[in-house]
């Protein structure tokens, strides 16, 4: 017996019977109450394999036969297993289909954190499968998802709801921060197609995805064409060729790509700088750096040294650079900006 | 422009006695009220539906401001400080700029009358006694418009006639309204200047939503230059498109067929600028906002900015542009380093200088105080 605090507030009591439930006597056709994302069988299926059914599935009643309300992976392991048994707890009491729902959501989320997808997978099935006002969904259930009551943070997690299966799966192997998955709600479809394979193709970890995408939307408005036509361009494509280097070094060169469309002006203006800097030709332990987003006007110097001699050496390297037109030229350069 | 019509009057039963809040319910007089004992019980009312900042808005608060009124700008890091006073009377605005700091900025979603307007100026008369000779510039545009609610407040004719009776004050009322009424028949004795923040008409009707167009904005400034008052100008936000030069050209060209430019004390400048948390916010606010496209890079201070040069460019083109129609006309930048300054100007005032030392090292004919 156990007592099940329900979302609405009301306190039920449900009464579960102790059966050894066939495989075949499971109506498996509705995953209603399935909220495991991905449904990554793996683990489970070595655990079933070598120990069996360690916690009872929860089932209700279906005419004559079973829905599984608690175990859906347990389920699936002892079907791909051929057990054709396991044990499980049959509520007494018809169930219906809120109670059901909200007995498999306390279920996960005592047991474990749900990734945003879940998360937002859950919040579509209330309103749309279950009619759940948007309202309640806000005061009762974000909070049981540990999330803020706030009709902002439904949205945005119902939204990741409308993406394709495939982002589901990279936003949740990538564990992506909502700020960044919400992000993939702005391209189009075509865009975000052509956009999973391009992450497919470059390995990029959350700060890189987070970094692109932004990238990828604003170079959408600025120049008017659609990110899978961006995407296509051959320069590009070039980049992401597996001639041009591992991938790490691929992606790096996507990234620069990417970021020279975004900024065009200021990465002119970095390049003149750094050609200029490097035409000076200085010693390693000298080094101009262009300043952070061409802020300041100023450059920095520095240099190093580990002996007075050499300290002496490289302040005569200073001194010949002070007098230099190529200094000037490269302050010019950096007051007046890039053409 | 659409004037502010609050949905809900809600009062703190603390401030039910106030004049302010009996001139509030005067002006609204078929809005419906609510007393509340304790403002911390609002807040989770405001979770929904809908976002608390768009929803905040409808309800127009009163209350007692329990700190200082009078604080001094906080500028920012690493700029040009101009050594400006900041004075709240008010929180949030009625308006709905795309690009509004007050989005990120403010941590409760109201539109906030301060009903204890006694205290504030008796704060400001001891600040005043407290510095005697120390000419000090306040506003009150700072974290609210200072006209959009003056139909429902009529703030303006308690601070217009105060600060006319103080000898060392200049008050700044900054507005994107054409609400001038309750100013016209009061003698501010030159002691009160009231600016607009301009931008071209394009952009008011693309980002500055609900606030007076170009002409009204101009027209009310011509009507309290003709009553007497000082007139301000900020172009600031300046928002770069590839039109940009156009469009404040013909901007400019229809200020100065409007007003008469010996009036004008002051055109600031600024290039538009944003926390880094304000984007995601205009995004999912303003999604058709063009602003966030440009080229933007940090900032000392952690705003993002156009690039350097591009603000350079601009300021330096507006600048000629302004004095070739009046070459006595004090322009200054707002939230810019000394290295932009000399760019601009060819030179740069030293920090923390004092409003008058601004405008004598600029060489100015302005004496306000």
């Amino acid at each position: 017996m156990q007592v099940a605090e329900m979302p609405g507030g009301s306190c039920r009591l449900i009464t579960y019977e102790f059966v050894e439930a066939q495989v075949d006597q499971i109506d498996d056709s509705q995953q209603r109450f399935c909220l495991t994302f991905p449904l990554d069988l793996q683990r489970i299926l070595r655990s079933v394999a070598q120990v069996g059914v360690l916690e009872p599935l929860i089932l209700r009643r279906a005419e004559s036969r079973y829905q599984i309300v608690c175990g859906f992976r347990r389920f699936l392991a002892c079907k791909a297993l051929n057990r054709t048994a396991f044990p499980a707890l049959v509520c007494r009491d018809p169930l219906s289909d809120r109670q059901a729902f909200d007995l498999a959501l306390w279920h996960n989320v005592s047991a474990r954190r749900l990734n945003d997808v879940e998360i937002s997978r859950i919040l579509r099935k209330l309103q749309k499968d279950l009619g759940v006002p948007q309202e309640e969904i806000i005061r009762t259930y974000l909070p049981i998802l540990g999330l803020e009551p706030h009709e902002t943070i439904r949205r945005r997690y119902a939204g990741l709801a409308n993406l394709s299966e495939g982002l589901h799966l990279l936003i949740a192997e990538k564990n992506l921060p909502i700020q960044v998955s919400s992000l993939f709600l702005r391209f189009s479809a075509e865009d975000q197609e052509a956009l999973l394979n391009f992450l497919h193709m470059v390995p990029s970890g959350v700060n890189r995805i987070k970094e692109m995408l932004p990238y990828l939307l604003e170079i959408r408005e600025r120049e008017g064409i659609s990110v899978a036509e961006f995407l296509r361009e051959p320069e590009l494509a070039r980049c992401l060729d597996e001639k041009s280097g591992p991938a790490p070094q691929r992606s790096e060169k996507a990234r620069e790509y990417i970021v020279r469309r975004r900024f065009p002006q200021l990465s002119r203006l970095k390049e003149e700088v750094n050609q200029k800097i490097r035409a000076l030709d200085l010693p390693p332990p000298v080094s101009l750096v262009f300043p952070p987003g061409g802020e300041g006007g100023k450059l920095r110097a520095s240099i190093e040294f580990p002996s007075k001699k050499e300290l002496e050496q490289e302040i005569a390297v200073l001194q010949k650079l002070l007098v230099s037109s190529e200094l000037d030229d490269l302050l010019g350069v950096l007051s007046r900006g890039s053409p | 422009m659409i004037r502010y019509q609050p949905s809900t009057v809600m009062i703190d039963n603390r401030v039910l006695g106030s004049p302010m809040t009996q001139t509030v319910i005067k002006n609204l007089p078929d809005v419906p009220r609510r007393i509340i004992s304790d403002p911390a019980e609002l807040t989770p009312e405001m979770r929904f539906p809908g976002t608390s900042i768009t929803v905040g808005k409808r309800t127009l608060f009163l209350t007692a401001h329990k700190g200082k009124f009078l604080k001094k700008c906080p500028g920012t890091a690493g700029e040009v400080c101009c050594n400006y006073y900041v004075l709240n009377p008010l929180s949030n605005c009625s308006f709905e700029c795309s690009y509004c700091f007050l989005q990120t900025y403010l941590n409760n979603p109201f539109l906030v009358v301060y009903t204890n307007m006694e205290e504030m100026l008796e704060e400001v008369e001891a600040a005043l006694a407290a510095n005697p000779g120390r000419p000090f510039r306040m506003g009150t545009g700072e974290i609210a418009d200072s006209l959009a609610l003056d139909h429902i407040t009529e703030m303006s004719r308690l601070l217009v006639p105060f600060f006319a009776a103080q000898k060392d004050a200049l008050l700044e009322l900054k507005t994107k309204s054409a609400q001038v009424e309750n100013l016209l028949d009061l003698d501010p004795k030159g002691r009160v200047v009231i600016s607009w923040s301009l931008n071209p008409q394009r952009i008011i009707s693309q980002e500055e939503h609900k606030t007076a167009s170009l002409e009204e904005r101009l027209s009310a400034a011509r009507r309290c230059q003709e009553a007497g008052y000082k007139i301000g100008f900020h172009l600031d936000p300046l928002i770069y498109s590839p039109r940009w030069e156009k469009e404040y050209k013909e901007l400019l060209d229809q200020l100065f067929s409007v007003i008469d430019s010996r009036q004008i004390l002051w055109v600031s400048l600024g290039g538009f600028r944003y926390p880094p948390e304000l984007k995601e916010v205009m995004e999912e606010r303003f999604p058709k906002t063009r602003l966030l496209y440009e080229e933007f890079v940090p900032g000392q201070d952690g705003k993002m900015r156009y690039l350097r040069q591009v603000r350079i460019q601009m300021y330096r083109t507006l600048h000629a542009l302004i004095r070739s129609r009046n070459p006595r006309v004090f322009i200054y930048l707002c939230m810019e380093g000394p290295d932009v300054w000399k760019d601009v100007f060819g030179w740069s005032p030293h920090c923390q200088v004092t409003a008058n030392e601004l405008f004598h090292e600029q060489g100015g004919r302005h004496e306000f105080f």
